[in-house]
């Protein structure tokens, strides 16, 4: 019999793998390959890789659109093959990008369609749509066409519909992607209100500042494998350590001291008089910052790694054994 | 509460909301008075007055038909460029029932077909087709949209895994049309043709919708009307069965999303 009690990880995978046929018969590719995870009940779980990573078929076949080609995937104990039907109502999913709304229809009128989806009588279902609307602060726009709204009102919009059975567990599959950095803001106190709810969020971004704000712990995934499963702390360290400066009219002497400085992993070139300081310790950007300055040049600017350069350090530091 | 009755009914809302928000998906509404028009001009101008149910009947069974058929295909094909169709797929509703509700909104708009043909008849004709076998007719007609509803569920259900959707409702209304015995009644056709057509319910409904419009009696109607009920309810089984099965593919190959 299947586990559903409160001991069973919300989310549980095991050398989950995901095979896509190609054209032409080509060999298949794969989209995940020996994946495991698992995702303890209340947990914000970050799952950070770059396009192509795995994420979204992972998200997919957690929400039963997508079949594994083997291993297994559990939410709250039930396999999500298996157990399709007894899944569906326990978890909610909330699509990146545009996708998955009636555009011609209302913000109001969508809701109670997937409420009823979710069972809900008709009644029930404008109860919850009127005070999802609310929540995530669509409200004064609820009896309007959702193409009129915005790219991020119709990802709030996706987060209401996500939310909308009420689920235990809820997939955000880059939820932020489109919206303003106000909007954005509202979203993570949004998904911190969900953990005071106790609900299990598995949060997809390729926003390394959002998943260490949000996140319990994250995942680091890439070709379909896991990487590394951090506290997000480590990701803090890792982005301030790796800070990077970009400075434009640098003379080669100087461009030579900044590399000599402690800290300083190496300076690239990146135009004429151009360069980008990349460091390895925290608190290395700033003597670099003060030489630069001191020496006259103002065009300078910091920024942290990418998620690209991030991926690098995690695995140079601890190579690739984490690999099977 | 399980999801298939409010799914069903959500659907069904949906659907006729789109065709306030999209009257373009009625268009099959617009062309029915002209194919009446057109049918009941040759009938009256052979002077084959006994004909004029005959001429009024078909292009309303036509439109029921063919909006059935056209719009179950639409919806399935918006619903999948929209990704509507994967999120549906998430939820506890069965497919198949939002379908059902869909199609259903479909069919019962449909019927408006029949008071649009009888209008052209009286007021463009001066030709009014009484319906000597009221209960008669009323009944088969709601066994006939319920065979249609069926007919639509089970080809949105292929349209599912199809990506050519479009070409593959133009081309299948015809035979449909030809072996529902829609403009035609099927003892007309070659023998072949009429055996096949005896599998499909709705030969059995339009013969008994022309003859419920005739003054003579009506002969074995009740195991006539169990064909038609028997078949649609055949339909609507394999309409599910193949919802669910096709679903299934799309999760096996992960085309739901493919526009």
């Amino acid at each position: 019999m299947s586990l559903t009690g409160i001991d069973a990880p919300a989310v549980e995978v095991r050398a989950l793998v995901r095979d896509f046929a190609t054209a032409r018969g080509g060999p298949p590719r794969r989209a995940l390959d020996a994946f495991n995870l698992t995702v303890a009940p209340g947990e914000v779980h970050g799952l950070l890789g770059p396009n192509g990573a795995g994420k979204t078929t992972l998200c997919k076949i957690l929400s039963t659109i997508l079949l594994p080609t083997s291993g297994t995937a559990r939410v709250q104990g039930l396999d999500v093959v298996t157990d399709a039907k007894r899944v569906r109502p326990l978890l909610g999913i909330v699509f990146g990008g545009e996708r998955g709304l009636y555009a011609r229809m209302t913000a109001a009128q969508n809701l109670r369609f997937w409420a009823a989806l979710y069972g809900h009588g008709r009644r029930e279902g404008r109860r919850r749509a009127a005070e999802l609307l609310e929540r995530v602060g669509l409200g004064p726009r609820a009896n309007e066409p959702v193409e009129t709204f915005s790219r991020g009102m119709k990802q709030r919009l996706h987060l209401a519909r996500g939310l909308v059975g009420d689920p235990r567990v809820l997939v955000l599959d880059e939820p932020t992607v489109g919206m303003d950095p106000v909007s954005a803001h509202e979203f993570r106190d949004l998904v911190e209100d969900l953990r005071g709810e106790g609900r299990t969020v598995l949060l997809t971004t390729h926003d390394m500042a959002e998943a260490e704000a949000l996140c319990d712990r994250v995942s680091f995934i890439d070709g379909g494998r896991l990487l590394r499963c951090e506290d997000p702390r480590v990701l803090g360290e890792l982005l301030s350590r790796h800070e990077r400066v970009r400075a434009a009219g640098v003379p080669e002497a100087l461009a030579a001291r900044i590399a000599d400085l402690p800290g300083v992993e190496r300076v690239r070139a990146t135009g004429p008089g151009a360069v980008l300081v990349e460091t390895d310790r925290g608190g290395a950007a700033l003597p670099v910052l003060r030489t630069l300055v001191e020496a006259g040049v103002t065009d300078v600017s910091t920024a942290p790694p990418t998620l690209e350069e991030v991926y690098l350090h995690l695995i140079g530091e601890r190579g690739m054994a984490v690999r099977p | 509460m399980s999801a298939a009755l409010p799914a069903f009914l959500a659907a069904a809302r949906t659907q006729l909301g789109e065709f306030r928000r999209e009257p373009g998906t009625l268009l099959m509404l617009v062309t029915a008075p002209f194919f009446a028009v057109i049918l009941l001009s040759v009938t009256e101008h052979g002077g084959r007055a006994d004909l004029a149910a005959y001429a009024l009947l078909a292009p309303a069974v036509m439109t029921s038909v063919g909006m059935a058929v056209m719009e179950a295909g639409e919806s399935i094909f918006r619903d999948r460029a929209s990704g509507v169709l994967e999120a549906i797929m998430t939820t506890p509703a069965p497919l198949a029932a939002v379908l059902s509700g869909r199609v259903a909104a479909i069919t019962a708009v449909s019927l408006l077909g029949i008071g649009e043909c009888w209008l052209v008849g009286a007021l463009g004709f001066g030709v009014v087709v009484a319906v000597a076998h009221p209960l008669v007719f009323a009944l088969t007609l709601a066994a006939a949209a319920a065979g249609i509803a069926a007919t639509g569920v089970l080809l949105a259900a292929v349209f599912v895994v199809g990506r050519n959707v479009r070409s593959f409702q133009n081309s299948l209304t015809f035979p449909l049309y030809l072996l529902g015995g829609a403009m035609v009644p099927v003892a007309f056709l070659p023998w072949g043709f009429e055996a096949l057509s005896r599998l499909f319910f709705l030969s059995w409904a339009t013969d008994l919708l022309r003859d419920s419009l005739s003054p003579g009696p009506v002969a074995a109607f009740w195991p006539r009307l169990g064909a038609v009920l028997g078949l649609s309810a055949v339909l609507f089984a394999a309409g599910f069965w193949l919802a669910h099965r096709l679903v299934r593919r799309v999760r096996r190959t992960g085309t739901a999303g493919f526009a």
